[in-house]
């Protein structure tokens, strides 16, 4: 039976519709991607970008596939807001962050210097602060409804309103996502985003893909029914922080953690024994493309329709930002837009012979894994 | 919203959004020549998602307390192996204009004592270690991906696309 639409879609120019697409129609995949880069959904008020994506990634997901997004590094305000004036801040979802098929992935901190483990926010002494919210264009996937009522209906502190009630809340995972070590040109950054986050665990996918594939199982494919379906078992729940801050200022708009899943940090960072047991090692968890619990696509209209403030306030209060920062952090902790040259001495890393004086960092890549010597 | 041709000066009507009626759902069989034009400042507004600080000389401590390493990710998080197999593969997506450095990467799993394993498979020649030294913004992205992504999944078939 033919089908009774068809659209012809001709666009070269969207990225990820253009990434999916081909993801879709090829024969060879990975078993995990992971993506670190978001749109704001304000900017995709066509629809078809994000449903186009979602269609897919869905394709994907029945493959075996499954696809990681970061959460975001600029609240539930977004990267729009980045500069905003607390004021003029709304709530700005990002995609494919919001996409159900994508199991997306917040930041914590506190790890790095064995602290609580909180939201990572710049009010904290972060870079960034944790993306999360709710979709403005995705309703809420069947298995995700039980805790996003829940929060919903019992959070900690009530978030100012603005926010889709009804959209796919995320994200649904976190882990540590502040002061990372990276090489980069050859110099050594410390990093902090959601960036970081999400191929740490999209690696920790890997690696129960891995034992799957040698129990003879399939891959875990789209991950989110199963973590909503453990309730999340796997995770170290995070009840301190919020996202109300964006990576350089701070906005009326945001959420707290909770008991249980939140709009901040999912249900909470990944344990991995944990989630290796639920998905490894219980028969009755391996994943499956349940195509009945799918969102129905498209939305509604009303879905589609960006929210309102339901209740305008008359008058704004004031926002007391904490900015001092963690006793732990290096003096240079000011977010840094990586837009120029760093211009100051790049810290040593070990090489065999230590000296007093900053060395230069091998320029080519050594053909066999070299020996280590010890730090200075 | 209306478009002039430059050229041609032909009319083009863009909308964000399109519907046909319900009412006539069941008569359509197709809808043809319908395009999507590009965002205006598409890239721009394509955001990659970290920040970051130059470590300078003297901020680095032998047991690099406070920082986030492979090791510290695997205690805490109870990673209790990093062993992937060849049975299994990962992929880090690459925004255009964003590219990675093989040296880099061999540098950090030296420095963190993790197996050399370069990057399998390199879809769009991304591994351009000379935009990487010439400008570290060019990225940083990748770099930070791939490091880490291979960090807690060795030995498993990683491609950047």
């Amino acid at each position: 039976m033919l089908t009774r639409k068809i659209f012809r879609y001709d666009n070269s120019t969207d990225a990820f519709v253009t990434w999916s697409t081909n993801l879709a129609n090829s024969k060879i995949h990975s078993d995990v991607y992971s993506i670190s880069y978001g749109v704001a959904e304000s900017y995709l008020a066509g629809y078809s970008i994000a449903n186009s994506f979602n269609t897919e990634i869905l394709k994907v997901c029945a493959m075996g596939v499954t696809v990681l997004a970061a959460s975001g590094d600029d609240g539930a305000a977004g990267y729009r807001h980045r500069s905003s004036a607390t004021s003029s801040c709304a709530y700005d979802p990002l995609f494919p962050a919001t996409s159900p098929y994508v199991t997306t992935v917040g930041a914590t901190m506190g790890v790095e210097t064995g602290s609580e483990e909180v939201a990572c926010a710049t009010d904290g002494g972060a870079l960034i602060t944790t993306g999360g919210g709710f979709s403005t264009l995705f309703p809420s996937f069947s298995q995700q409804k039980a805790v996003v009522k829940k929060y919903l209906q019992t959070p900690p502190t009530k978030a100012y309103p603005g926010y889709s009630t009804t959209g796919r809340g995320y994200p649904d995972v976190s882990l540590a996502g502040h002061n990372y070590l990276i090489v980069d040109g050859g110099l050594l950054y410390r990093v902090d985003g959601t960036s970081a986050s999400t191929p740490t665990v999209a690696g920790m996918i890997t690696l129960i893909n891995a034992a799957r594939r040698a129990a003879g199982l399939s891959t875990v494919g789209w991950l989110n029914p199963a973590l909503y379906a453990s309730g999340g078992s796997f995770a170290n729940d995070i009840t301190s922080g919020n996202n109300k801050c964006t990576s350089s200022a701070c906005c009326l708009q945001g959420f707290y953690t909770a008991p249980g899943w939140d709009p901040v940090t999912g249900f909470g960072s990944v344990d991995f024994t944990k989630l290796y047991d639920l998905l490894v090692h219980t028969p009755t968890s391996a994943p499956s493309l349940h195509l009945s619990s799918v969102p129905t696509l498209p939305p509604t209209a009303s879905q589609r329709k960006p929210v309102s403030p339901s209740v305008a306030p008359t008058s704004v209060p004031s926002l007391r930002k904490t900015s001092a920062p963690s006793k732990s952090m290096p003096s240079q902790s000011h977010p840094v837009t990586p837009t120029t040259l760093p211009t100051r001495a790049a810290a040593r890393l070990p090489t065999k012979k230590p000296t007093s004086k900053p060395v230069q960092l091998p320029s080519r890549s050594p053909t066999k894994p070299p020996k280590r010597t010890t730090p200075k | 919203m209306p478009y002039k041709h430059i050229s041609s000066e032909a009319i083009y009507f863009r909308s964000s959004v399109y519907e046909i009626p319900s009412t006539l759902t069941e008569h359509v069989f197709a809808i043809y020549n319908i395009m999507e034009l590009p965002f205006l400042n598409y890239e721009n507004r394509f955001q990659g998602n970290y920040r970051r600080t130059l470590i300078e000389d003297g901020d680095l401590t032998s047991s690099l307390f406070g920082y986030i390493t492979p090791a510290a990710l695997n205690s805490f998080y109870n990673i209790f192996t990093n062993q992937g197999n060849s049975l299994t593969s990962q992929t880090i997506y690459s925004a255009v204009g964003q590219y990675f450095s093989s040296d880099d990467l061999a540098i950090f799993q030296f420095y963190f004592e993790i197996p050399w394993h370069p990057v399998d498979l390199d879809v769009n020649s991304r591994d351009q270690p000379s935009q990487c030294n010439d400008n570290p913004n060019n990225c940083g992205e990748s770099n930070l991906d791939l490091q880490y992504i291979m960090s807690i999944a060795q030995n498993t078939t990683t491609s950047i696309m």
